[in-house]
């Protein structure tokens, strides 16, 4: 995996829209002489990028794991706990209503990302039951719905915007430099923490509340954090790459049934490597197919990930 | 009944008699002067800018237009009392209300061709009459003028278009590579020759930047390295709408960090584009390619 | 979770468990009016008594799954409200009645997860721990067994797999929720002898059971609830008495007791 991921950013900073020899594109990254655009087009674009698609498809990757080991439920994904629903909604604010701030754009998807997932933990959590799956999950389409439906409110009422907003929507990376990694690196950071915290805990909840009960654990402390850990990575990798929740929910099912084992010390970790290289892979060829036009990532992501995901699913049945 | 029948017969002949004579002078003036009196009989509702422009400009005040997108600074003074029409997806004007109005002629544009049906089953005549092309302009207005009997103003209007046009469009040998973006999202939507913005660029001289992309629609999300290696000299940004927020606009493309090596950039040479002048068209095509070269392209 | 909080001292000549007048509320209807219980080193104490009487619902309670409204419990001295996280799971292992069974995880990956007590978060198994976690797979008897998927287990050796989760923890009582409740007669017998010889090594074992013929063969001593009550402690013999079986559970039966052997003669059918 990890083999398969350092190839996919190989392509990734070999390959764009504009031809450079791989020679320059070496010398660039060694800091050697090179023309100008071609150093402008791997610094300033394509080496960005690239980490860009590695940190979110990780993010994505840990984000359905967690997920999955939180709510025992292997359908889960940042679609559940209302984050995809939030992020499109902060997004759609931003590109719709003002769409002179957009550089704002990341942080409105992140932050009301965020809201709609404690808005679903804070129905989900409290009151008789809370912290029950199946309340979760309910207050996650509930809120999802919500904030879908305010989405669409306001593409109803700005239509001739939409077509800027798709690319949210379907997902897409863009190459705007470091500028959205240096503003929400800290959250990706403090989900990655988070969910490196909780590969045991999960582990132990696979076993059931009373087995993680006897061995000193809270059942729905560590939903809770899990789900929190998974909010924030969704939410940060929506605030760069748009929605592409989906990523979320196939990798780690990709990686269980690649190893044949459900442990988190074992999925958590190679969820993250194959989230990025697949995201790598998807994007580095939305990038070149229909060159010069750009394409949005997400298709090509269910391009590539749909079969792979099949082919397993067939030889492991 | 049948009494009752029998004896407003005869009144009825009256009334028609009457009706007859009065058409007969009314067809007697027509020959007399028949686009004066063919104006003057249509109720007729221009919801393309273009088409009320032209209509003004022919001298016949359209009842109603539709509500312009990004300010009416480009609207003639004399439109400005005239009733306004808000327009929104996907029928355009709101049905319950034209069918209240209920003109005897809509020009429309393509754009909200869905809600030509229902026009038409209300009994109202429906005809596009927004280009979307330079070649369109004027076969666009005599086709106007034809519909409300005002072929010869639209002569007279399509002489004048076209010296202006033709002063904006001298031969010149300066053509600095110019990238045309609609909006400002996450990636650069360009656009592209067939473009309505694209063709008054390029006909004011300008070597658009599209990077060889091509469809139909007329913009294309365009890969920034492609901008980078083409490196524009000036960049112009269209916004949707409303744009107050310009100063906010230009900020962000000149702090963008991926076009930060293009000329551009580096020379301020980031524009952006007012009263939708790139996407709507308007009989004052002359005047806006003119602006292009004066206030745009000048240093080249 | 394992993090860490201010040391309880525990008194090793305590009791190892003493839950004194216990109750659980739900709403405002008590489900556990009043339950005790002693357990000490080398004992094992069944808990029997009808369907609904309360007898899980007490033992989540003193196990610390369930907070009681109501009463003290001490384990080894230290008051429960006192033990969290890892010092709770230091004193006791519970063993739940239905255990949830996961693909994808193997016996060894599970027993891996009740010696995780013993970790600070982020730590991995050190050689000591594989070899705990190697020692209570050898006295759930499932050697030969580690690298078996928990779902291709039969019923009781998923039960042994799920007590040697918790002596994988190490604690000195471990109490099992019916673990005999879905095995037939001879993984009953084993589980029972396996509860035994821990009993031997000188754990405590508190055993949920509805089979009163197998607690008064294992049991030490034996508690009777009713109602949400405990209603009798002692001796197999000197607590479940014919008045007693036919005073909670309405059914005439006798208790027969030779040679380590033991059998309930029920009267199943009205005789007149």
């Amino acid at each position: 995996m990890l083999f398969a991921l350092v190839a996919a950013a190989c392509a990734s900073l070999a390959f764009g829209a504009v031809h450079i020899p791989l020679g320059e594109v070496l010398d660039t990254l060694f800091g050697r002489q090179v023309p100008e655009t071609s150093k402008q087009i791997i610094e300033v674009l394509r080496l960005p990028r690239t980490v860009e698609a590695i940190v979110v498809g990780a993010a994505l990757g840990v984000a359905g794991a967690c997920l999955q080991g939180a709510l025992n439920n292997p359908l889960a994904s940042p679609d559940v706990i209302g984050v995809t629903g939030g992020a499109g909604f902060g997004a759609m604010l931003v590109i719709l209503l003002s769409p002179a701030s957009v550089a704002l754009l990341p942080l409105s998807a992140l932050a009301f990302g965020l809201l709609a997932a404690l808005l679903v933990f804070l129905i989900g959590f409290t009151g008789r039951g809370g912290g029950n799956i199946t309340r979760i999950i309910l207050a996650g389409i509930a809120i999802a719905a919500l904030f879908s439906a305010a989405t669409a409110g306001l593409m109803s009422v700005y239509p001739d915007r939409v077509p800027n907003a798709v690319f949210f929507l379907v997902g897409g990376l863009t190459s705007t430099g470091w500028d959205n990694l240096e503003t929400i690196w800290p959250y990706f950071a403090v989900g990655f923490v988070l969910a490196a915290f909780m590969i045991r805990p999960l582990d132990r909840l696979m076993l059931g509340d009373d087995v993680a009960a006897s061995v000193g654990s809270r059942p729905r402390l560590i939903r809770l954090t899990a789900a929190l850990a998974a909010a924030i990575l969704a939410s940060a990798a929506a605030a760069i790459a748009g929605l592409l929740a989906f990523l979320g929910l196939l990798i780690p099912h990709l990686v269980r049934l690649l190893g044949g084992t459900n442990n988190h010390s074992y999925v958590m970790p190679v969820s993250a490597l194959a989230g990025a290289a697949l995201l790598t892979a998807a994007d580095t060829l939305a990038r070149t197919i229909a060159s010069p036009v750009e394409m949005p990532v997400g298709p090509f992501l269910v391009l590539l990930g749909v079969p792979l995901f099949l082919w397993l699913l067939r030889k492991a049945v | 009944m049948t009494t009752v029948a029998a004896r407003t017969q005869p009144r009825f002949n009256r009334i028609h008699g009457l009706v007859m004579l009065l058409a007969a002078v009314l067809l007697g003036l027509a020959l007399a002067a028949p686009h004066a009196e063919a104006a003057g009989k249509q109720r007729v509702v221009a919801i393309s800018p273009f088409a009320a422009s032209a209509m003004i400009k022919m001298g016949v005040k359209p009842i109603a237009i539709g509500q312009t997108i990004g300010g009416s600074r480009r609207l003639d003074p004399r439109l400005r009392n005239v009733k306004t029409l808000k327009l929104s997806h996907p029928n355009g004007p709101n049905l319950e209300v034209m069918a209240k109005i209920k003109p005897d002629l809509v020009f429309s544009s393509t754009r909200w061709s869905k809600g030509t049906s229902a026009m038409k089953r209300l009994g109202i005549r429906v005809v596009y009459a927004d280009p979307t092309g330079l070649g369109q302009v004027y076969p666009t207005i005599r086709k106007i003028g034809r519909k409300i009997g005002r072929s010869a103003q639209a002569g007279r209007l399509i002489a004048s278009m076209k010296k202006r046009v033709n002063r904006a469009t001298k031969p010149t040998t300066k053509h600095p590579k110019i990238l045309v973006v609609l909006g400002i999202g996450t990636t650069a939507m360009a656009f592209l020759k067939n473009s309505w913005g694209g063709q008054l660029v390029r006909a004011a001289g300008g070597n658009l930047v599209t990077g060889g992309a091509t469809n139909s629609g007329g913009f294309a999300r365009l890969s920034d390295e492609v901008v980078v290696a083409q490196n524009p000299d000036i960049i112009v940004v269209v916004p949707h709408g409303n744009s107050d927020d310009i100063g906010q606009v230009a900020d962000y493309i000149e702090n963008n960090e991926a076009w930060q090596t293009t000329n551009a950039v580096k020379n301020g040479k980031v524009f952006v584009s007012v009263d939708n002048e790139l996407l709507q068209a308007g009989t004052d095509v002359g005047q806006i390619i003119g602006k292009i070269r004066s206030k745009w392209l000048k240093n080249w | 979770m394992a993090f860490g909080r201010g040391k309880v001292e525990l008194d090793d000549r305590a009791p190892l468990l003493e839950a004194d007048r216990v109750e659980v509320r739900i709403g405002k209807e008590r489900i556990l009016e009043s339950a005790s219980l002693t357990l000490n080193k080398g004992e094992l104490v069944a808990v029997v008594g009808p369907n609904g009487a309360g007898k899980s619902t007490f033992a989540r309670a003193f196990c610390g799954l369930r907070r009681p409204q109501g009463g003290a419990v001490r384990w080894m001295g230290a008051d429960l409200t006192e033990l969290h996280g890892r010092r709770l799971a230091d004193v006791r292992a519970y063993v739940p009645q239905r255990a949830q069974v996961p693909t994808g995880v193997t016996v060894r990956d599970a027993v891996n997860i009740g010696r995780s007590t013993h970790l600070k978060p982020l730590q991995g198994l050190s050689a000591g721990d594989r070899d705990a976690v190697a020692d209570s797979i050898a006295r759930a008897r499932m050697e030969g067994f580690e690298e078996r998927d928990l779902s291709t287990l039969s019923g009781g050796e998923m039960q042994r797999v799920q007590i040697a989760i918790a002596l994988a923890q190490g604690a000195p009582v471990l109490v099992a929720d019916e673990p005999t409740a879905q095995l037939d007669l001879g993984a009953t017998a084993a589980i029972s002898k396996m509860l035994r010889e821990l009993v031997g090594e000188g754990m405590g074992v508190v055993l949920i059971v509805h089979d009163l013929a197998l607690a008064a063969a294992i049991a030490d001593q034996v508690v009777v609830m009713s109602s949400g009550r405990t209603i009798a402690t002692g001796t197999p013999e000197a607590v479940l008495t014919s008045q007693l079986i036919s005073d909670v559970w309405g059914v005439e039966a006798e208790l027969v007791q030779r040679e380590g052997r033991s059998a309930l003669h029920v009267e199943w059918l009205d005789r007149h």
